[in-house]
């Protein structure tokens, strides 16, 4: 048989470019955040962090902060909700329109998102409704409760609905199996669905740019900072709210890391107690 | 003795997606439909309920306006088939040959991506423009002058690529990742080149992830608004800024809704013949 992995370091380069290129403008934006005018010219000779001191200061970026953290977090716990229960209607259950079902959750995440933010815009006001950080959140939840919903899925298909019968057979009632069965085989995807919601919603800017009427987020805020009255304030708080992104990135790859040892653990315990002779 | 299927799939099925349903229908079929209604209405009104017009549909086309739509679509594609192109050998390498190194590049372009996609695009407006990270050291240091690449139309196929390529690499990533080694090590010990793996097993076994891969980086590109507005500083005007424009700055919704219905016919045509030719229990149920 031919080695089909072989040395591939062209391959690996590659690949590093890439990363490289990925990488450039959030070094351009670190860079400037620690600059000293708002006047950008590199190569750079003075740094400071005044202007994260500004950042702190600051009384609209802690209100559009605020904003955002507030829709991401509502928007978390709805997608996780929604999410848990659409994917057992994505991939648990054989129902009539379950192929249609699937399909039409898709075409949300198809839209383009601005557009979508002008189209409910345009449906609040048809409807009287004015427009603030809850119709911002509205708008998120219809792009991002398909997302979550994928997400929730893919550990739906691998469960086995045996476990359910066997637990009614077993006596078990309709809310026991629920919350013994069925809710623990579906939680860790449920988690990351919720950690993908707070994510996709916190950096979210084309969504939120027409649906939150006097109400601001904190990626809009910068946007508009971006395109005039530029200071380094803006790049001070870019370089924060990915900060904040990252932090729950690691805090969930930590989590999927512990959870993992964990039933590693209690697996082997497991098999210390019913067959000691083959624990390792 | 209890039964032995208390649960009804059928039942539990409405039930179990009756929430986002509802959701979907309220916030998203909804919508769509005032916007199909005003694209109907008399330009530059408000009101929804009066006799049909066709002069919105007139003006797209006798004022120019679906030059916008055009380039949108142009700019898209191109951005797409780049995007298929460079991040191919990527894909292939995280699914075939990386182990480690795949995971590292995943651990930071998810960080990357969930950074908002108009600051990203700030740091390469801040990296290209004269004086900026990557044009002043050159001027500076080598006495390098190059005219800065903003400002062109070609930016925003650069911009597009830049935001959207890593779900050009997941998607085809995730089809390659559908490709049983078994078959590819016995196409090549009974001789198939390079090649003929490629077309006749990579390619063909890989292209339920492709196939979303080209959608869903074409789908966002047509919407996109940042790498237009930031990089290229509007020297075009894309679709969704035509459409902003309409809605905010002129006010006239029904031009705007009847500009989004052209824009969405589109996508959405391609979105259906796209999702029409795979399975999707096949993709997201897939055990390795």
């Amino acid at each position: 048989m031919r080695n089909l992995n072989g040395k591939h370091w062209y391959l690996y380069g590659y690949a590093g470019l890439y990363l490289i290129f990925n990488l450039i403008p959030f070094i351009a934006l670190a860079f400037v955040s620690f600059g000293t005018s708002s006047f950008v010219l590199f190569p750079m000779e003075e740094f400071s962090t005044e202007f994260y001191t500004q950042a702190f200061q600051s009384g609209t970026i802690h209100t559009t902060a605020m904003t955002s953290f507030k829709i991401a977090i509502f928007v978390t716990i709805i997608s996780m909700i929604v999410g848990f229960f659409g994917a057992l209607a994505f991939a648990r259950y054989r129902w009539r329109f379950r192929s249609v079902f699937q399909k039409f959750i898709l075409l949300p995440i198809f839209f383009p998102q601005a557009v979508l933010g002008l189209a409910l815009s345009l449906w609040f006001n048809t409807l009287n409704i004015d427009q603030s950080w809850q119709t911002a959140m509205l708008a998120h939840l219809v792009w991002i409760t398909p997302i979550a919903t994928l997400i929730a899925a893919i550990p739906a298909y691998s469960f086995d609905a045996n476990l359910e019968d066997a637990a009614f057979d077993l006596g078990a009632t309709r809310f026991q199996v629920f919350r013994e069965i069925t809710l623990p085989l579906l939680w860790p995807g449920v988690v990351a669905a919720g950690m993908f919601a707070f994510l996709l919603s916190w950096g979210n800017f084309a969504l939120s740019l027409y649906t939150d009427g006097v109400d601001q987020t904190l990626p809009q805020y910068l946007f508009s900072r971006m395109t005039q009255g530029y200071t380094p304030v803006v790049p001070a708080v870019a370089v924060m709210a990915a900060g904040l992104s990252i932090l729950v990135i690691g805090a969930m790859l930590l989590i999927s890391w512990m959870v993992r040892v964990y039933r590693q653990r209690r697996s082997v315990s497991n098999l210390v107690e019913f067959a000691p002779e083959a624990a390792p | 003795m209890k039964n032995n299927h208390p649960v009804d799939d059928r039942k539990a099925g409405y039930l179990s997606a009756a929430p986002l349903g509802i959701l979907l229908l309220l916030l998203f079929v909804a919508p769509m439909l005032v916007v199909f209604g005003f694209s109907f209405t008399e330009p530059n009104t408000f009101r929804i309920l009066q006799n049909p017009s066709f002069k919105n549909y007139q003006e797209i086309f006798q004022y120019g306006y679906y030059q916008s739509l055009l380039w949108s679509f142009g700019l898209s594609l191109i951005a797409t088939a780049i995007s298929f192109a460079l991040m191919y050998p990527i894909a292939f390498g995280m699914a075939k040959i990386f182990k480690r190194f795949a995971l590292i590049i995943t651990v930071i372009i998810v960080i990357m991506l969930f950074v908002a996609e108009d600051t990203r695009m700030f740091g390469w407006d801040l990296s290209l423009m004269r004086g900026g990270m990557l044009m002043g050291p050159l001027q500076e240091w080598f006495g390098l002058t190059i005219p800065t690449p903003l400002n062109h139309t070609w930016i925003i196929v650069f911009g597009l690529f830049y935001s959207y390529s890593p779900f050009m690499l997941y998607c085809t990533l995730y089809g390659l990742s559908m490709v049983p080694d078994e078959i590819r090590a016995a196409a090549r010990d009974l001789g198939a080149s390079r090649a003929r793996v490629l077309f006749e097993i990579d390619l063909p076994l890989a292209m339920p992830g492709i196939v979303v891969g080209w959608l869903l980086t074409f789908a966002l590109s047509v919407g996109a608004i940042a790498s237009a507005k930031l990089l290229a500083r509007q020297s075009v005007i894309v679709a969704a800024q035509e459409i902003e424009t309409a809605f905010n700055y002129s006010q006239n919704w029904p031009l705007g809704a009847a500009l989004v219905v052209l824009l969405v016919i589109v996508v959405a045509s391609v979105a259906f013949y796209a999702l029409g030719k795979i399975d999707l229990d096949g993709i997201l149920g897939v055990k390795k």
